[in-house]
């Protein structure tokens, strides 16, 4: 007499599991994404904030000078700004300003290329502009083009 | 004599309760790894904006730019070793000449502090902490501007902020 085999309750088919395991993936990869987005966003913000820093600086520096032409960032901070002239590609200024210099400063791990230039608007007054550009990967700039964002200030001296 | 069926207990064999097992603790290792992970980026962000030296340099960098602002530049005295700068300013707007000081010192030892206080008679009127956690702070000053250049240290994170501020008035 054949033994009744009971009868299989319970258990999960394959596709039951395949489908679990694609929706543990998607919350995987959806928690991942964010996660990524989350730092390069912050590192973003941070690079931003630290562009702007420097352009505040060069540009305070630079105005609080009696004779604007004699500024020379790389001579004036000495050691204790992490700065020297660019020497990797060549940058223009605006039409009608006269460029002082480009300098790459190192601030956080992170190269910032500076192009400072100059443009008299009056009798005795001069636009001080001041760009700081930068990427965000880090890579090494051999023009303009490479450059992800910018932050420009300008300002004004009388002299 | 009829032969007795065999009866089926519900439940789980040692080998499947073992496998469960194992995938359970893979799955939950692996959670718990972008857990522990997730909680540790979150906490170096943080830490990155409101950390004791964060919000210190913050507080610092403003502190400086706001008082050197407002500062004529007709004088200000200078530390030959740059531990301490002092400007002058307008308390009254309607004065002629300077009334106020404000110095800004660092004691060497971990603190930068700001002293306030009114010329003529020479009287202090407040001095308050700026920061603690001070490794570093050397002042300097240019033409008509005055930089700082401060470094602080809590033993965990540093920071050093170069900041320079034109003074404003006459």
């Amino acid at each position: 007499m054949a033994v009744k085999r009971p009868k299989s309750a319970g258990a999960f088919t394959l596709i039951e599991v395949i489908a679990a395991i694609l929706i543990l993936s998607i919350a995987v990869l959806g928690t991942s994404g964010y996660r990524y987005y989350a730092a390069l966003d912050a590192r973003k913000a941070t690079m931003h904030t630290t562009a702007a820093g420097i352009g505040l600086l060069l540009c305070e520096s630079w105005r609080g000078l009696s004779d604007p032409n004699t500024f020379n960032p790389d001579t004036y901070f000495g050691s204790d700004l992490a700065i020297a002239p660019i020497t990797g590609f060549t940058w223009s200024a605006y039409e009608g300003f006269t460029p002082l210099g480009g300098y790459i400063v190192v601030a956080d791990g992170c190269d910032y290329y500076a192009l400072l230039s100059w443009k008299d608007v009056g009798t005795g007054l001069r636009a001080l502009n001041v760009v700081v550009a930068w990427t965000y990967r880090g890579q090494v700039v051999t023009s303009i083009a490479d450059i992800d964002k910018s932050f420009e200030l300008t300002t004004y001296t009388s002299y | 004599m009829s032969k007795k069926e065999p009866t089926v207990q519900p439940g789980f064999t040692i080998v499947e309760l073992m496998i469960a097992v194992m995938l359970a603790a893979i799955v939950m290792f692996g959670v718990g790894a972008m857990v522990v992970d997730s909680q540790r980026g979150w906490q170096r962000m943080y830490n990155h904006i409101y950390s004791d030296v964060a919000t210190d340099s913050y507080v610092a960098r403003k502190t400086f730019d706001s008082v050197v602002r407002k500062a004529s530049s007709e004088t200000f005295l200078l530390d030959a070793a740059g531990s301490w700068i002092e400007v002058y300013y307008y308390e009254d707007p309607n004065s002629a000449f300077v009334d106020s000081y404000a110095r800004f010192s660092y004691d060497g030892i971990g603190q930068l502090d700001i002293e306030y206080g009114r010329l003529n008679p020479r009287q202090t009127l407040t001095v308050r902490t700026v920061c603690e956690n001070v490794s570093s702070c050397v002042f300097k000053a240019s033409g008509r501007s005055a930089q700082m250049i401060l470094t602080l240290d809590d033993g965990s994170q540093t920071a050093t902020i170069v900041s320079s501020s034109v003074m404003h008035n006459q």
